[in-house]
């Protein structure tokens, strides 16, 4: 597992068959940490409710989609074109189906935000790591000291 | 030998009522739909799960419509075996007390 703070990013043309496309983006990176195979459905499952959204309520050809990982977790973040609030007051149903999958990923993840400027709407999450972080670096054997073999911390 | 396109979700009807299989999204969730609006046969729809990789809340939308159809006409609408993400899914929203689950442990 890296160190460091890690990030990627990709924008998305805005149509249904790019909310399949995000999850395994989301997916691919995701597994560069030690989640477990039940957190990364989480993972994958908030992406797709992040990404329907801005599909079907965000204004604009694309979405984009940025990522951060550290060893304390990841960072999920969907951007949409558009100055309409969630929940948008005019179409119920619309409304009921994005506010349903907010929910969602409220529930899903261990924080969660929505942050809105004039012109986009991002939403957030993150998942953090529970537990003892692995150790990133061998440990250094002792001037002198006969070689030894190391294993590799597990992730 | 020719490239074999696989759908992301299948729809296959059985006797009992559907085997789902693959991926329920906004992308795929019209084919489910389609295959529940008129709801089949006339009795409990049973709707094989065990092969659902992956449902979001746009398939729960359509779980959630053949549920209540079916308690319109006096019948039901079976989740049989489903898979850990949907069983996730449904006690995420808190449906897991609404819709009807069976399960058969092996």
């Amino acid at each position: 597992m890296p160190d460091q703070l890690t990030k990627s990013a990709r924008s998305f043309p805005s149509e249904l068959a790019s909310i399949r496309d995000s999850r395994l983006f989301v997916r691919g990176f995701a597994e560069g940490w030690p989640f477990s195979a039940g957190r990364l459905a989480d993972i994958e499952l908030a992406t797709s409710e992040l990404s329907t959204n801005a599909v079907v309520h965000g204004a604009g050809d694309s979405f984009y989609v940025a990522l951060e990982g550290s060893r304390l977790g990841l960072s999920l973040s969907v951007t949409s074109s558009g100055s309409q609030t969630f929940p948008k007051v005019r179409r119920p149903q619309a409304d009921e189906a994005s506010g349903r999958g907010l929910l969602v990923v409220s529930r899903v993840g261990d924080t969660f935000s929505v942050t809105q400027t004039s012109k986009a709407v991002t939403v957030s999450c993150s998942f953090e790591i529970i537990g003892q972080p692995p150790a990133s670096t061998p440990p250094v054997p002792a001037p002198g000291s006969s070689p030894r073999l190391w294993s590799t911390p597990c992730r | 030998m020719p490239l074999e396109v696989i759908p992301p979700l299948k729809v296959t009807p059985t006797e009992a009522g559907l085997h789902v299989a693959g991926d329920i999204d906004a992308s795929t969730v019209n084919a489910l739909a389609s295959h529940l609006q008129p709801l089949p046969g006339t009795g409990d729809v049973e709707l094989n799960m065990s092969n659902v990789d992956f449902i979001d809340s746009s398939g729960l939308q359509v779980l959630i419509k053949a549920h209540q159809n079916a308690l319109d006409q006096q019948r039901r609408v079976v989740i049989m075996e489903p898979s850990s993400n949907v069983s996730r899914l449904l006690e995420l929203s808190g449906l897991s007390d609404v819709l009807h689950i069976v399960r058969t442990g092996n």
